[in-house]
């Protein structure tokens, strides 16, 4: 960027996570048959009338109390007018100049720093129908999404890069699932992200003209995105051109922004007090039995386990990265008795095969008490560290306990030292040169003697154990 | 403030609205109709009078997150122009 400072702010919609959709009684589902999800509400059938989920107005205030936000306790619902095929009823269920929630914060670590990212409000408004484009040139719409209850989180522009941009989504998306409000999937669309962007000078007291980058559908799609934007708009104004205020439309495979066609009158949404639905109330004793109710959030848990645990703050950081993953560590911890090995286990092993096989902790097949088992086991040594990561990759595979498992497959370590002495009596038997070496003074060959001894015992033998019983024979 | 024949235009073009030449007299004079009754409301004295959101004298109507039916596609898509099985067809819209 050299001497140009960006400006970036992001709006954000999040799919709220409820039973039904905001203003009627259809299922909130992602997935089903196309147009199997609708109502004459969420159609807009003349003469509906919508009513407000109360799980939607619960969800959002978690996520607006979770970011330090004001639950105002008076709030309405305005139209916010535009014609679009996707939006049945002509109008979208919004909320304009009284939002429910205002203000808040998300705590940013971006390459070491800390940055605070205000938020300038969190409002309730209903999602849009999809609307797919035909080879034919036709369109073709499906209503289910037509209803959906969302939260548009409108963050102040206090992003000054793409790395920042992108900690911010990590950070929200974190905590939506950690709140069990929204999923977060930015693929399936539960989780969207528009961005406004201009450049400066360095040093100029005055911002830049914004433009608007939408489409993006990948938190990494909208760190190039920007990326991009801001590569070109310090390219215009480096060429002596003006940046136009401008709506682009992110082209993930190509990795360009493309200008969005649209008439600039379109942008008159002509907003006014949505008749059909009345104010909506929130005493402040409400707020604060939800407040009171939040879990436990991230931040306060990672450093919960830094002092309760003493782990690293890395560590901590890894572990409280998802609610899922932080619980699991947690019973881990108090199941074994022992914090610090559990935190390995899970940051290693654990999220290592979450990751291999694509799934989440809820789904992990390893209970909590196995996983403890297999630490015992390997406290007492009847498994080495390496035979006991074998064991959980087989349970893994095979669905098994881990004692069946250790039986039947061997993995057991045996640190008999009579069976290991004979072993490795064998082993000096049938390499007679190398010991000859060995006592002539390579002495790296030492690990050679431990390395076929293992072998020969298929890795059972303790190897602590192989060590001395070799270190001896060989003296 | 007077309604042009510009400001009809442009807010029939906001609603997708094909009018006719005469149907546009017709509008811009009935738009400027409403607004004059409008005005004379707007005289009336509201000094110290907290504004009103809703007619309805009700607050927190909220109902409980529990599905109920759909309608079935069939249905849904009856009253539809133009459909395919599963959709509504639509004209294309992005150019």
């Amino acid at each position: 960027m050299g001497e140009y400072e960006a400006v970036i702010g992001l709006e954000v919609h999040a799919q709220l996570m409820t039973e039904t959709k905001a203003f009627c009684t259809c299922p909130n589902r992602y997935g089903a048959p196309p147009n199997t999800l609708v109502c004459p509400v969420c159609l807009g059938m003349p003469g509906i009338l919508p009513v407000l989920n109360r799980a939607m107005l619960e969800q959002a205030m978690k996520l607006a109390l979770a970011v330090g936000a004001t639950v105002h306790p008076r709030s309405k619902f305005d139209r916010k007018n535009y014609f679009y095929p996707d939006l049945p009823k002509g109008y979208q269920i919004s909320q304009y100049d009284e939002p429910f929630s205002t203000g808040g914060s998300i705590e940013l670590k971006v390459d070491g720093h800390r940055k605070s990212i205000r938020i300038r409000r969190i409002h309730l408004e209903e999602d849009a129908g999809k609307s797919m484009h035909q080879a034919d040139g036709s369109t073709i719409v499906d209503m289910n999404r037509c209803g959906v209850p969302l939260v548009e989180i409108v963050s102040e522009p206090d992003m000054s890069t793409p790395a920042e941009a992108r900690a911010y989504l990590n950070e929200i998306r974190r905590l939506v699932r950690w709140l069990d409000v929204c999923d977060g999937n930015m693929e399936e669309g539960s989780l969207r992200c528009d961005a406004n962007v201009s450049v400066h000078r360095k040093g100029s007291e005055a911002f830049g003209i914004a433009t608007e980058v939408k489409n993006m559908n990948s938190i990494r799609g909208v760190e190039r995105a920007l990326a991009y934007e801001i590569e070109r708009q310090i390219g215009v104004v480096e060429g002596g051109g003006t940046i136009t205020r401008q709506t682009l439309l992110w082209d993930e495979t190509e990795e360009i922004a493309r200008p969005m066609r649209r008439k600039e009158s379109s942008d008159d949404y002509r907003y006014f007090p949505e008749p059909d639905l009345v104010e909506v109330v929130v005493p402040s004793e409400w707020a604060e039995r939800i407040s009171r109710d939040l879990v436990e959030l991230p931040r306060a848990r990672c450093m919960r386990f830094c002092q309760e645990y003493g782990l690293a703050e890395a560590t901590a950081e890894v572990l409280a990265g998802e609610r899922g993953v932080a619980d699991y560590f947690e019973a881990l911890a108090k199941e074994s008795g022992d914090p610090r090995r559990a935190a390995n286990w899970v940051q290693g092993d654990v999220l290592r095969i979450l990751k291999e096989r694509n799934c989440d902790i809820a789904s992990f097949p390893v209970s909590v008490s196995d996983l403890a088992g297999l630490m015992n086991e390997v406290e007492t040594a009847r498994l080495s560290l390496s035979g006991a990561k074998k064991v959980l990759d087989r349970m893994i595979e095979t669905g098994r306990s881990p004692e069946s498992i250790i039986e039947q497959e061997g993995f057991a370590q045996t640190s008999d030292a009579r069976e290991i002495e004979e072993v490795a009596r064998e082993i000096l038997a049938k390499f007679p040169s190398e010991v000859i070496k060995y006592k002539s003074g390579k002495k790296n060959l030492f690990g050679f003697f431990v390395g076929e001894t293992m072998k020969a015992t298929k890795g059972q033998a303790n190897p602590k154990v192989a060590s001395e019983i070799l270190q001896r024979l060989l003296s | 403030m007077a309604v042009t024949r510009e400001v009809v235009d442009h807010i029939a073009e906001l609603a997708k609205l094909g009018l006719s030449d005469e149907e546009r007299d017709r509008v811009t004079w009935e738009l400027n109709n409403i607004l004059a009754y409008i005005d004379e409301i707007m005289a009336v004295d509201t000094h110290g009078v907290e504004p009103l959101h809703h007619v309805l004298d009700m607050t927190n109507v909220f109902r409980d997150d529990v599905p109920g039916p759909c309608l079935p596609r069939e249905e849904a898509l009856k009253n539809a122009p133009d459909r395919t099985e599963e959709y509504f067809r639509v004209p294309r819209v992005i150019k």
